[in-house]
């Protein structure tokens, strides 16, 4: 992997603190993703996947045949994934510590499904032009996009795409060669809290 | 060290940190509670509480499994000791980690102020090689003693003290009890 190096861990937690699976992670998060077009077998992109509200449910989808790559720049969280994935049994997800770039070294058209939920805040618009660009190279044809869009304008905390509309983020998924899909809406994780939302899918448009 | 100027770092260390509990996304403050939250409670900073020590490292280093409180068995190395002195007492803290390869010493121990005026399951101190060592010594600094975020919410199950790092003196420096 290469590309920009950004540290933005915290020093105010300990590792060894973990979150407990929750009940949503085993249920209603499953019945959401399936929902957003998660299947069996399938090879799931989950970025910036933190303690892994939506990489877990997701493992449970794909199964045993499938695999989610987890990737977060901040792998303290990793064990509280590992933890859960080892009470469900669950040996499907690769967690893959990066230092924040947006380039990866997956094969072309390789994932059927790409998670970018709640975190395209931390990137800027140039940042966020590189990660398109690099999902619509590792997604395949029939591939899905995915976007949990949170912290836009009036949702604290505001970080990058804090003047940034819907109705422009979509564009600019657009841009990058994606055709909007549909919006999905259901009860969501929200920063380890429940919340009814709505998560963007776009699919590949041909010929970019 | 001057003592103002080093109640001043440890003051504004625990400004970040309250403003890290309050506002960030990985808070363990439950989101409810998050609004009428205002601060963490410490004892004022001690430069008693401060040391600056070698670590003894074992040669053997020993696998253990310490309990946490959802009752499962985590792996941990037992890296080495601290050995130091309170009130002309000596005083040894035991030094793990969870792999070979990991940079960070996990310090977890519970004293006499566990259950009184600081968290009953103990306290937690996480040493950062590039922080918290200067040439061969690390910075063993219990006024940054924090609570394990089971004390904030039941949603984090957190390790329990090992009975080696129960230490049999009061430690009234860094954090106390939540609520
Ligand atoms: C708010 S959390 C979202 C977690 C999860 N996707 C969810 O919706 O529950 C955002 C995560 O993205 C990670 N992150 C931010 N920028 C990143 C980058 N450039 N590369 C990898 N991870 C990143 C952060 O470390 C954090 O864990």
């Amino acid at each position: 992997m290469n590309g920009k190096k950004v540290k933005r861990g915290s020093i105010f937690h300990s590792k060894h603190n973990m979150i407990k699976l929750s009940k949503w992670e085993s249920k209603k998060g499953v019945e959401f993703l399936k929902k957003a077009g998660i299947k069996q077998d399938q090879i799931i992109l989950d970025f910036g996947c933190n303690v892994g509200n939506y990489t877990i449910p997701a493992a449970i989808i794909v199964k045993e045949k499938g695999i989610v790559f987890a990737i977060d720049e901040d792998d303290h969280t990793f064990g509280a994934i590992d933890n859960k994935a080892k009470l469900l049994e669950l040996n499907n997800i690769k967690t893959i510590k990066t230092n924040g770039e947006l380039n990866f070294d997956f094969a072309d058209i390789f994932f059927d499904f790409i998670m970018l939920y709640d975190v395209l805040h931390y990137l800027n618009f140039q940042q966020r032009k590189i990660l398109y660009k690099e999902n619509y190279r590792i997604l395949r044809t029939d591939g899905i996009l995915s976007i949990h869009p949170k912290h836009m304008i009036g949702n604290f905390p505001l970080m990058e795409l804090r003047n940034v509309t819907l109705q422009q983020l979509i564009i600019e998924v657009e841009n990058s060669g994606f055709k909007f899909k549909e919006k999905i809406f259901g009860e969501l994780n929200h920063d380890n809290h429940l919340e009814e939302g709505y998560v963007i899918n776009f699919s590949k448009t041909v010929n970019c | 060290m001057n003592s103002e100027a080093y109640k001043n770092q440890v003051e504004l260390n625990r400004i970040g940190k309250d403003n890290f509990f309050k506002t960030n996304f990985q808070s363990p403050i439950p989101s409810e509670e998050r609004t009428k939250f205002t601060k963490l409670n410490y004892f004022d900073p001690d430069l008693k509480y401060r040391f600056e020590l070698e670590l003894e490292e074992s040669d053997h280093k020993e696998k253990i499994k310490i309990e946490d409180t959802g009752g499962n068995l985590r792996d941990f190395l037992k890296w080495g000791k601290f050995t130091f002195e309170i009130n002309k007492q000596e005083y040894v803290l035991f030094a793990y980690k969870s792999t070979k390869e990991e940079t960070r010493l996990f310090v977890p121990f519970k004293d006499a102020t566990s259950g009184k005026e600081t968290y009953g399951a103990g306290r937690y101190i996480d040493l950062e090689e590039e922080r918290d060592k200067i040439e061969n010594k690390w910075i063993l600094d219990l006024n940054f003693a924090t609570n394990p975020w089971c004390a904030y919410s039941h949603n984090y199950v957190c390790p329990l003290i090992p009975f080696e790092n129960i230490l049999q003196v009061e430690i009234k420096a860094g954090e106390k009890s939540y609520k």
